[in-house]
């Protein structure tokens, strides 16, 4: 049992040592300080932030909409459920592709969308935005929706029999309980959007200050500089370690209130 | 309609399941209602709260209609009837936040982030007083359950017992006209319950609200209810204190709750010295008591007991205790079995014994008559051996103390 164990461990660890071990640390500052890596950055912060936000904004009606649909025919339920569930098992090239033939200049809505307004989403940055909102809000609405589940239905019936109007009760009662939920939920979220590849580069391209972001940047580097690439990689390991620390104190202290 | 308190008509009706409860509480009284699972005790707080529904209820409280069911030639005191023609459906039903009905619930329901300060002024905060008010008004409630040192904790830092009076400030701070208790007791253990209800007891003998108490235990009902109403399937079965309620038990759930039995008789009637009961399978039952009223009834509690051995070898248990006892209460015991007593032919009625449960110092004993199969239970002392060697299908005889039996 052991064994099988360690070595699943080393699986895990060793690549990261790896990396850590091949690191160019005495041009490290210099390499993530390029232009290219500060543009990658820009793009990826900015588009993670605006995919979590979207996350949030159609993601935490969405988990609602999951735990209102308990007193639905079981089909209907089950159909939602792996609606929403299948972004996290499809790879994310396809769903690139599946975007860029919904969105695409000849797509389902895209043609429309073109020739009525003349907007073009692929290789932009809303595309990038697009791409990272699919595969990561079901990791918001999936950890929302758990929340959710997680209050006491019969608190609001005692709001109630205090006296509070549905919103007190919502704002005083259901939010402060769900907010820890949410809060992971959106942390989880940020740190799948900006480490999506797949779907980002098959729906938006690469296309540095663009729609450049620093997997794809990575991804390139790799043919044509390996030390950049392994600086952004540390840059990256180092966000997904920092995420990491961030839901686990979340957790310890929702665990502890 | 005039007056304060409670004046409730409950009629709901889900599935194939019917609750018809009319109620009367007056302003300071604790009425208990008393019954088991399924009776619709739930049914009927949910229904005064608000938060089930309450079909073709007609409930009024402190002279407010909060649910008003259409009724011939009632007024509703400005309630929006809108015309003599609108008496034929629900016109009035005022949602649980605008009620002032407070319920402690059986679970206590306490808010987990706010602390039991916040909880006790979650209330006063959400009618809008100012927050600084509000913390006032909540302490005011912490400090008559005896709470105040514990304002700051929150609730999975309480006991219990704790938790159970914060929930009950709570409610009180919300300065309800009327009180739902539901079951404020059950999820506690049996060690905390005495002093949990005590003080209890007292804040609702401090606080004179018409209170509603829901419980299944009879010790709730004579520690902390004025009256009590039993309610079965739907429908109350008796009402009256809670002596009444548990000396005189109008059926079998009723005696269930002190061990005694009901038995139905198939004819009853006043003689000059009391009342006679015809049983099935033949049976008399006399009893010194005057013909009660209610349903038709023999009413046997524990004490009207007494197991002896067949063929007058005597009693079983204690003689200065349980024979002691019948003689003082009038029952001519001694008579021995055969001769008549309180002008009753009375003869040890042949049954045997279905069950021997310890009782703390006592031997709680079982058993079945051998005509009509009734039910009876016995208390014998603990310390006899003729007791303790009783098994399940000895034959024993039982004897009736015709001064502890009702009959109706």
């Amino acid at each position: 049992m052991l064994v099988p164990a360690l070595v699943g461990l080393a699986l895990l660890v060793l690549p990261a040592v790896a990396l850590l071990v091949r690191a160019p640390w005495a041009t490290l500052g210099q390499r993530l300080a390029s232009e290219t890596v500060l543009d990658a950055l820009r793009v990826s912060v900015t588009s993670a932030l605006l995919a979590t936000a979207i996350s949030l904004l159609l993601g935490v009606p969405l988990a609602w909409l999951l735990t209102a649909s308990d007193t639905w025919p079981a089909v209907w339920r089950r159909l939602l459920r792996a609606v929403v569930t299948v972004p996290l098992v499809l790879p994310p090239v396809v769903g690139g592709i599946a975007l860029l033939y919904l969105l695409g200049r000849n797509g389902l809505l895209g043609r429309p969308l073109d020739a009525a307004l003349g907007v073009t989403i692929p290789f932009t940055l809303a595309a990038v935005v697009i791409a990272q909102t699919f595969v990561a809000m079901p990791f918001l609405v999936l950890s929302v929706e758990g929340a959710l589940r997680g209050v006491d239905r019969g608190l609001d019936d005692a709001a109630a029999s205090l006296g509070a109007s549905r919103w007190y009760a919502f704002r005083r009662v259901t939010v402060p309980l769900v907010a820890p939920g949410v809060t992971a939920g959106a942390v989880l979220c940020f740190a799948r959007a900006l480490g999506e590849f797949g779907a980002t580069i098959t729906f938006a391209g690469t296309f540095p200050g663009r729609t450049q972001t620093l997997p794809t940047s990575v991804y390139l580097a790799q043919q044509s500089d390996p030390e950049s690439a392994v600086a952004i990689s540390l840059l990256l390991l180092a966000v997904g370690v920092g995420v990491l620390l961030l839901l686990r104190d979340r957790w310890l202290t929702t665990g502890a209130r | 309609m005039s007056g304060g308190g409670l004046s409730a008509r409950l009629r709901v009706t889900r599935g194939s399941f019917a609750l018809e409860l009319d109620l009367d509480v007056a302003p300071g009284e604790v009425v208990a209602l008393l019954g088991p699972n399924g009776a619709g005790k739930s049914s009927a707080l949910g229904a005064l709260a608000g938060l089930l529904p309450a079909d073709g209820s007609r409930v009024v409280v402190d002279g407010h209609v909060l649910d008003g069911y259409g009724l011939d030639g009632y007024g509703l005191d400005g309630y929006g009837l809108d015309g003599p023609g609108a008496d034929d459906g629900p016109v009035v039903r005022v949602p649980a936040r605008d009620r002032r009905v407070g319920t402690v619930f059986q679970d206590h329901r306490l808010f987990p982030h706010l602390t039991a300060l916040e909880n006790a002024a979650f209330g006063p905060r959400s009618r809008g007083v100012r927050a600084r008010a509000a913390r006032e008004l909540a302490l005011v409630e912490l400090r008559r359950v005896g709470l105040a040192s514990l304002a700051g904790r929150r609730p999975s830092e309480l006991s219990g017992g704790q938790s159970q009076r914060v929930a009950v400030a709570r409610a009180l701070a919300a300065d309800p006209r009327l009180l739902l208790l539901d079951e404020p007791l059950a999820a506690l253990d049996a060690e905390q319950r005495p002093a949990v209800r005590a003080a209890l007891a007292d804040v609702l003998q401090e606080v004179r609200v018409a209170t509603l108490l829901v419980t299944h235990d009879p010790v709730d009902a004579v520690a902390l209810a004025d009256r009590v109403v039993v309610l079965e399937e739907g429908v109350v079965v008796q009402r009256g204190t809670p002596t009444e309620v548990l000396t005189d038990p109008h059926t079998s759930y009723g005696a269930s709750l002190t061990g005694a039995t009901v038995w139905t008789p198939t004819e009853s009637s006043a003689t000059g010295r009391g009342a006679r009961a015809l049983l099935p399978g033949g049976l008399t039952v006399s009893s010194t008591r005057p013909l009660a009223d209610g349903p038709a009834r023999v009413s046997v509690p524990v004490e009207a007991v007494t197991l002896v051995g067949l063929g007058g070898l005597g009693g079983f248990g204690d003689q200065a205790g349980d024979a002691g006892r019948a003689r003082q209460s009038g029952q001519a015991r001694n008579d021995g079995p055969g001769e008549p007593a309180g002008g009753a032919p009375h003869v040890p009625i042949p049954a045997h014994v279905v069950s021997v449960e310890q009782r703390l110092s006592r031997l709680a004993v079982t058993v079945v008559t051998d005509q009509g199969s009734l039910s009876a239970v016995a208390e014998l002392p603990l310390a006899t051996a003729d007791g303790a060697r009783l098994r399940r299908g000895d034959r024993v005889g039982l004897l009736l103390d015709p001064g502890r039996v009702t009959i109706a």
